[in-house]
């Protein structure tokens, strides 16, 4: 029990977070969605709203389907050979898995960050920041993509640092600064969802709070979904906390949603408290 | 030395080829990067070529320019091709230099031509068959331009050789 209280302290003071959700609209509504790897059923029947405006944390064990959940929403799960989805995820009140959406328009939308910062090893900075621009949307003048670059980077907190390397490869930054190159990549397309699949896990404890910190200043903005397999993490970043684990079955199951307060002080299955004291995974 | 400085240097030494053992040779290649696959007594030599270095290039980072709502042909063209281009002309290359010291197939494919010609449905000329037609030839004076053709293809290669290497190290540089 002193674990859990411990996840207490860690747990940021949330303004009025309770009156928001009830108030919010979700941005993201997930129904009845199964994921499959051919004939591997990797998360069953998931059920889940996710408000705009805060961080939604999925946490739970390892192969517990949280990675496979997160890329549901953006329809990247499908790029995986034999993968495939069904049930709804309804994104302002759109189905992206209605059979006329088309999954490229869908992922300009919902921005990705991934578990290993893979900024474009061919290019700079400046040029890894505005990629998503180049490479999908007509080409515009050279002050139009230096505006979005210095913002992007100020976003992502990474400007004051990389100014005077914008033409340095993109590779030759630190681990975290490559990961919030990543983010800034991400952000250039202008998302209104900004998914992130452990996005600290490759990342020193410094660099890691630097990522929290910068969830933090995003959220106003985006709707931010965070999978992380360290509790204190989601405890500190995040504003809702989703806690998926699997069964006997190896299928991957939504166990409980809720505050993140809630979930880290007062879990109301015995699993989720078992996770979160530390007994079970 | 190390057991394969040792293999190296025996091998330069051009002592007799007994002194080099089977399995040695084996490793050796193997070390030099060829997969080997073994189908009874035959032990089969490859490297691997343009399609799998196309795929070298780490999931990962197709993952990034499709997660930014990048259609597959363009992740292909504008992302992995790049990235793998220096390892791509390198394996091109390798063919040029390949190409250019087959004379045998050309003897049955492009048959040789006195005369030139753009028409790819008729007989075309080759240069190593041009040297070999040349060279089995009684004339003194088309033995040296045999020799001086020959002279030309070795340069040739060497050229292309030397610019896809300048060219790739260059690249190597800026991106890492």
């Amino acid at each position: 029990m002193s674990l859990i209280k411990s996840m207490a302290d860690i747990v940021r003071p949330h303004s009025e977070t309770e009156n928001s959700v009830s108030s919010r609209e979700p941005k993201i509504q997930i129904r009845n969605l199964n994921a499959f790897y051919g004939k591997q059923h990797a998360i069953e029947d998931i059920n889940l709203d996710i408000y705009p405006g805060l961080v939604t944390a999925i946490i739970g064990p390892s192969g517990c389907g949280k990675s496979t959940m997160i890329r549901c929403i953006n329809r990247m799960h499908e790029v995986i050979k034999g993968a495939y989805a069904t049930g709804e995820v309804i994104v302002d009140g759109e189905n992206i898995y209605a059979p006329d959406a088309d999954p490229v328009r869908i992922r300009r939308r919902i921005g990705m960050v991934f578990q290993k910062p893979n900024p474009f090893p061919t290019k700079t900075v400046y040029e890894n920041v505005i990629a998503g621009l180049r490479l999908n949307l007509p080409k515009q003048k050279k002050s139009y993509y230096d505006e979005v670059v210095e913002r992007s980077l100020m976003a992502a907190a990474l400007w004051d640092e990389v100014k005077d390397k914008l033409n340095a490869p993109g590779t030759a930054l630190s681990g975290g600064q490559q990961q919030r190159l990543c983010i800034a990549r991400a952000l250039a397309i202008e998302p209104e969802i900004l998914l992130l699949d452990e996005p600290a896990s490759a990342l020193d404890p410094t660099a890691t709070l630097k990522i929290e910190d910068l969830l933090f200043s995003l959220k106003e903005q985006y709707t931010i979904v965070l999978v992380t397999h360290n509790m204190q993490q989601a405890a500190r970043a995040s504003d809702m906390t989703a806690f998926f684990m699997a069964g006997e079955d190896h299928k991957g199951r939504l166990i409980e949603y809720g505050e993140t307060k809630e979930i880290f002080i007062n879990p109301k299955d015995k699993r989720t408290e078992d996770y979160i004291s530390g007994r079970l995974g | 030395m190390t057991q394969h400085e040792k293999f190296l240097k025996r091998l330069m030494d051009a002592a007799a080829d007994k002194d080099i053992s089977f399995s040695e040779l084996c490793a050796f290649l193997r070390r030099f990067g060829f997969e080997e696959r073994i189908r009874g007594d035959h032990h089969i030599f490859f490297r691997e070529s343009v399609e799998e270095i196309l795929k070298l290039v780490p999931d990962t980072l197709r993952e990034a320019a499709l997660a930014l709502g990048t259609p597959r042909w363009k992740v292909v063209l504008f992302i992995v091709i790049p990235t793998v281009l220096p390892g791509l002309l390198t394996s091109i290359m390798l063919a040029v230099a390949r190409a250019a010291g087959e004379t045998a197939p050309l003897l049955l494919t492009s048959l040789g031509n006195t005369f030139f010609n753009f028409d790819l449905r008729r007989p075309m000329a080759a240069m190593p068959l041009q040297i070999y037609s040349y060279a089995i030839s009684p004339y003194d004076d088309w033995h040296k331009k045999a020799w001086g053709a020959t002279l030309l293809l070795i340069a040739l290669v060497g050229i292309i050789s030397g610019a896809v290497k300048y060219f790739t190290r260059r690249w190597n540089h800026e991106s890492h």
